[in-house]
């Protein structure tokens, strides 16, 4: 056993004194030299008004229990139940800690007891709930948290007028517990009135470039939740692969990776669900005329030719062929019918990448002069069109969504069809553009999380301000929200979750809350801590 | 009796699924990685029929440490086997394969005795290996090596020779030939002080390291931010400069982690950087960093470099260091020595340091750090056993006099210029500026990696003699156990192949195929590596 060398350094001299030392560092959460020290009980995204109340209020119960004072329903129970679990085992983790620290250093606790100690949180919902209710776009998703003030001493209370908006409060709840290190537990104190900037906080995920499990969806809609972002939109299907597996056309998925890289539908229900009862919208996404090579189980992609012969490869949907209609009008029709949303994202970008292919195929060009065509953009003009139409005749009467590139070809859309701003760098001049000629649109361009880059990137996520290109009051009126867009060519269940969060609560906290909440400094310290 | 059926489908290519999905890259099948130095593959496979039976027969010496490689590879041939949900269809672009014969058995033959050795520096990993599909070896596998070290290497790539078809079967590739590694330090740098690791993710980390064949984890274990490391002689240390309690690295933990490296014939060299980056070796013992002072001639709280007037520093380096080279086997500490400029001003701003530079006849930061550096070194070489180091480029570019066997780490840019000043100072060398893999960008960034070559720099073979090797490091600021494996890997895999496969290895169409299938091969043996080249899937 080697001597220990406590008597080189004055202050090490005393072993006592090194005691003291480690504790000093434990009561001041200092030990080591983090770079930013989180927060302590901070809500994220922040809420748009809360008066903090310095008195502390702490929490000597293992569990906390709720009590539902207004109206219930399964839905809330279960909000409830899971609630309840997140916020034990918080305090549990905390307990367990801070035990063993504190057994090794001999720190001591907190002195005093405070004047207050949480006994219950109180769920207030006023309107009545059922297992049928669906997100939807503008729904309400306001509360109110009153913690051990008011008349809500020894209390937390959330209110709301609806589901959605008790699962932001419950949310928000969860969020104002911390621990000291002196080894307590607390829950932050004071008043909150919350509601969100934009009804449209989106993130995508991208199952045709890899395939993700089901695990790692519900994941990440946890942590959508955790974030409060309300529409998940599933870009199901791309280039690479088919993994959706439509009851009509059961073929298509030959165009999966394989066959257990396959959505079947139930389990695309059971992410419906999920995500419902986090409040989460699900807007599936089927991309056409491009995007498409995995389509071609049903014969419908254009040939390409190289020197009069066809060489093998396929370009965009074929537009000659009139049976694209009647497919894509009853895949939609499922889709609509198998997602409860209003919405439908039918994507319509980077068309341009088949132009080649289009121009190169004899049948295209002989269909182009019997039209008088003589550009690929009519082509794509002229199917887009049709597709529109088929939408708009669709027993669901879906609303429509569509990346900007529809918009750029100057193809005539309904009025309330939702504009998607993907491409960068002028997305501010786009944005005036689109919202000019009356559109609503969502944001994307500056919240690609896939784009990745060495170092504190979500800065530059956090900064993006959708109303900075310049617009009237009127235009801004158009700005329903934004997208964080994580694209799949890269990502996959090895990293996807690491690589999404924290970097997308930056948009969430950009969407939610107010206009004002702009200082990444200010909010440096709040994200250490939701991470 | 082979399986008529089976085998025919496989040699015919054919597959009664359609599956059409379309991946950036195809994979190969039973492609090695890093690619070996002179092993032919043939075109004809062996079934392997009963893979989690398959025997492994020691025909040469043995010991612990190869029996228990042995289990750990007989395990991982299981698992490959295990039925997997879904058909894999055949890559396009691979040939099908004759199959016709099936893998019998394993000798493994090791020619010199083995008892508890530790790997080290310049330790041979050469093996043979004879995988025969005809002859009089015919479905024997046959794996020679005068180290235990060469029969990891091969028993690793033995098994990359293996693929399933996705239907329970499973196949290892004809081969015949020898391998061995193109330079000797083969590393990964992983910095556990800007955040903590649990050790089963660094035994995670070592393990993916012995499938791509790295031979040195280089433990940047404390830093400027936390201090993990548990002395036996300074146990204040951790207890002031750890994050918290529970992120530290007991004694028993870090011998553990040094264990189960040996066994995989990984060398773990510790690194404990000084005079710069040591901000959290003050607070368990406050005295050992410069008091920084403000302009009002006040201590303004915060602290600097290690002090160099302080007597007391080198007597304590020298009792720790001396723990230090007991505890890890290694030859060689990694002495650090990097980037102390930030720490001038500190040192420029306390009076006591100072007076000392006056007493010594000094003037400039520049001279305190060589004066420090010249003492470290000096109690370093009096330490009992022969201790010999690795020190960051900035001790040498500054002038400080080293040992003429010390590695010299390049890590900054223009590393070119800096390889040929100091091998032409006849000092060796191991290159990682072009590989910090903590540096990420978009896309399929492993093909820099990969094409970088170390022996670009332009210098006679004398100089290119004195290249030992290279690092990949993982720098912790924003990496901790929840993005580590994925960020590493298959990235590290990039330069394991440059490190270990000939010169003039160079990238193709089919190395993105190779890497496609490596990558597949490090996620269905438990480990999250990251997608390489685009949309696809394992």
């Amino acid at each position: 056993m080697r001597r220990t060398n406590q008597n080189i350094f004055d202050l090490s001299q005393n072993p006592k004194q090194n005691r003291i030392l480690a504790a000093w560092c434990l009561s001041h959460a200092n030990c080591g030299f983090p770079n930013v020290n989180p927060t302590l009980g901070e809500p994220w995204p922040k809420p748009q008004q809360q008066v903090w109340d310095p008195a502390l209020f702490r929490v000597d119960i293992d569990v906390v229990p709720f009590n539902i004072t207004g109206e219930t329903c399964a839905d809330l129970e279960e909000a409830v139940a899971r609630y309840t679990n997140i916020i034990t085992s918080f305090i549990a983790e905390f307990r367990g800690v801070t035990a063993s620290r504190l057994h090794a250093s001999g720190a001591s606790h907190v002195g005093d007891d405070p004047p207050f100690l949480l006994e219950q949180i109180e769920v207030e919902l006023r309107t009545a709930c059922s297992e049928d209710q669906y997100p939807e776009y503008g729904m309400d998703e306001s509360y109110s948290l009153t913690v051990n003030t008011g008349d809500a001493l020894g209390r937390a209370v959330i209110a709301a007028d609806t589901i959605w908006g008790a699962y932001r409060g419950l949310e928000t709840m969860s969020q104002l517990f911390y621990y000291d290190p002196s080894g307590a537990v607390f829950v932050r104190s004071g008043s909150i009135v919350d509601f969100p900037r934009y009804s449209y906080r989106g993130f995508l995920l991208d199952t045709g470039r890899h395939f993700l499990s089901l695990d790692v969806i519900k994941q990440n809609l946890d942590l959508m939740a955790f974030h409060k972002y309300n529409v998940f939109h599933w870009h199901l299907v791309d280039d690479p692969s088919f993994p959706f597996y439509s009851v009509r056309f059961p073929l298509f998925v030959l165009g999966a990776f394989r066959e257990d890289k396959i959505y079947s539908p139930d389990q695309v229900a059971d992410v419906i669900e999920y995500a419902r009862k986090r409040g989460i919208r699900v807007i599936p996404e089927m991309d056409t005329p491009g995007h498409t090579r995995s389509w071609n189980s049903y014969d419908i992609l254009t040939r390409c030719y190289i020197d009069g012969e066809p060489d093998g490869t396929f370009g965009p949907l074929d537009p000659t062929n009139s049976s694209i209609y009647s497919l894509i009008t009853d895949l939609l029709d499922e889709v609509t019918q198998r997602f409860p949303d209003r919405s439908v994202h039918i994507g319509g970008d980077e068309v341009s990448f088949g132009y080649d292919c289009w121009l190169s195929n004899p049948g295209v060009q002989t269909w182009m002069a019997e039209r008088n065509y003589t550009t690929p953009q009519e082509v794509e003009a002229e199917y887009i069109t049709n597709l529109l139409e088929v939408v708009a005749g669709l027993p669901e009467k879906p609303q429509y969504m569509v990346w900007q590139d529809v918009v750029d070809q100057g193809i005539t859309i309904k009025e309330d069809a939702i504009v998607h701003v993907w491409k960068e760098p002028e997305w501010q001049a786009e944005m005036d553009k689109v919202t000019s000629l009356g559109h609503r649109t969502v944001l994307s361009s500056c919240w690609y999380l896939n784009k990745i880059s060495y170092g504190i990137d979500w800065y530059k996520y956090y900064d993006c301000e959708p109303e900075s290109f310049g617009g009237s009051a009127q235009q801004n009126e158009l700005i329903i929200g934004g997208e964080a867009c994580m694209w799949g060519e890269y990502v996959d269940d090895t990293n996807v979750v690491a690589r999404s969060w924290p970097r997308a609560a930056a948009p969430a906290e950009r969407l939610w809350s107010a206009k004002g909440a702009n200082s990444h400094s200010e909010a440096a310290a709040r994200l250490e801590e939701q991470r | 009796m082979l399986r008529h059926w089976l085998l025919t489908s496989v040699a015919a290519g054919l597959c009664s699924c359609g599956w059409a999905g379309f991946p950036a890259v195809e994979p190969t099948q039973g492609e090695p990685w890093p690619a070996p130095s002179d092993l032919q593959l043939g075109d004809t496979a062996l079934l392997i029929p009963m893979p989690d039976q398959l025997e492994f027969r020691v025909t040469g010496h043995s010991c612990d440490s190869l029996t228990a490689a042995i289990s750990r590879y007989q395990a991982i041939v299981a698992g490959l086997a295990a039925p997997r949900p879904g058909r894999r269809r055949r890559p396009t672009g691979t040939p099908a394969r004759r199959v016709s014969a099936e893998l019998a058995r394993v000798d493994v033959n090791l020619t010199t005795e083995c008892s508890m050795p530790y790997p080290e520096f310049g330790m041979d990993e050469s093996y043979r290996l004879e995988v025969a599909s005809s002859g009089a070896t015919s479905g024997l596998a046959a794996l020679t090596a005068d180290t235990l070290w060469g029969v990891l290497r091969g028993l690793e790539t033995l098994v990359q020779l293996m693929y399933a078809n996705g239907v329970g079967g499973l196949y290892v590739r004809e081969a015949s030939g020898s391998d061995g590694p193109r330079y000797s330090h083969r590393g990964i740098l992983l910095d556990t002080a800007r955040h903590f690791y649990p050790v089963t993710a660094i035994k995670d980390m070592l393990d993916v390291m012995a499938i791509n064949k790295f031979n040195v984890f280089h433990w940047h274990i404390v830093d400027d931010q936390s201090f993990p490391f548990v002395s036996e002689t300074f146990p204040a240390l951790a207890e002031g400069g750890a994050y918290a309690e529970d992120m530290v690295y007991s004694q028993q933990q870090v011998q553990d982690i040094i264990e189960f490296a040996r066994l995989r014939g990984i060398r773990v060299i510790p690194e404990f950087d000084t005079p710069g980056h040591t901000r959290s070796w003050g607070v368990g013992l406050p005295g050992f960093t410069t008091a920084c002072y403000g302009a009002d001639g006040q201590p303004d709280g915060s602290t600097g470099p290690v002090d160099p007037s302080n007597e007391d520093v080198y007597t304590m380096l020298s009792i720790f260091l001396t723990e230090i080279s007991e505890r890890f086997p290694d030859n060689y500490i990694h002495l650090g020595g990097d980037e102390v400029r930030f720490g001038f001003d500190c040192w420029l701003s306390n009076p006591q340091i100072v007076a000392w530079m006056q007493s010594l006849n000094i003037t400039t930061p520049e001279e305190v750090e060589n004066v420090f550096f010249q003492r470290l070194l000096d109690l370093v070489a009096d330490i009992p056993g022969d201790v010999q180091y690795v020190v960051w480029q900035d001790a040498v570019d500054n002038n400080v006099t080293v040992r003429p066997d010390t590695i010299v780490e390049v890590w900054k840019g223009g590393w070119q210029v800096e390889m040929d000043k100091l091998t032409a100072q006849d000092l060796r060398v191991i290159l990682s500026s072009p590989w910090y893999l903590d540096y990420i960008s978009y896309g399929s960034d492993w093909h820099t990696y990969y094409d970088t070559e170390p022996e670009s720099f332009g210098g006679s073979a004398q100089q290119n003699a004195l290249v030992i090797g290279g690092e990949a490091c993982m720098w912790s600021e924003l990496v901790d156990e929840t993005n580590l494996m994925a960020r590493l890997w298959p990235r590290a895999s990039a330069v394991a192949e440059r490190l270990w496969s000939p010169k003039g290895t160079v990238r193709t169409d089919f190395t993105a195929s190779r890497m496609e299938e490596h990558r597949c091969r490090m996620v269905k043996r438990g480990y999250k590596a990251q997608p390489a080249n685009g949309p696809g899937f394992c």
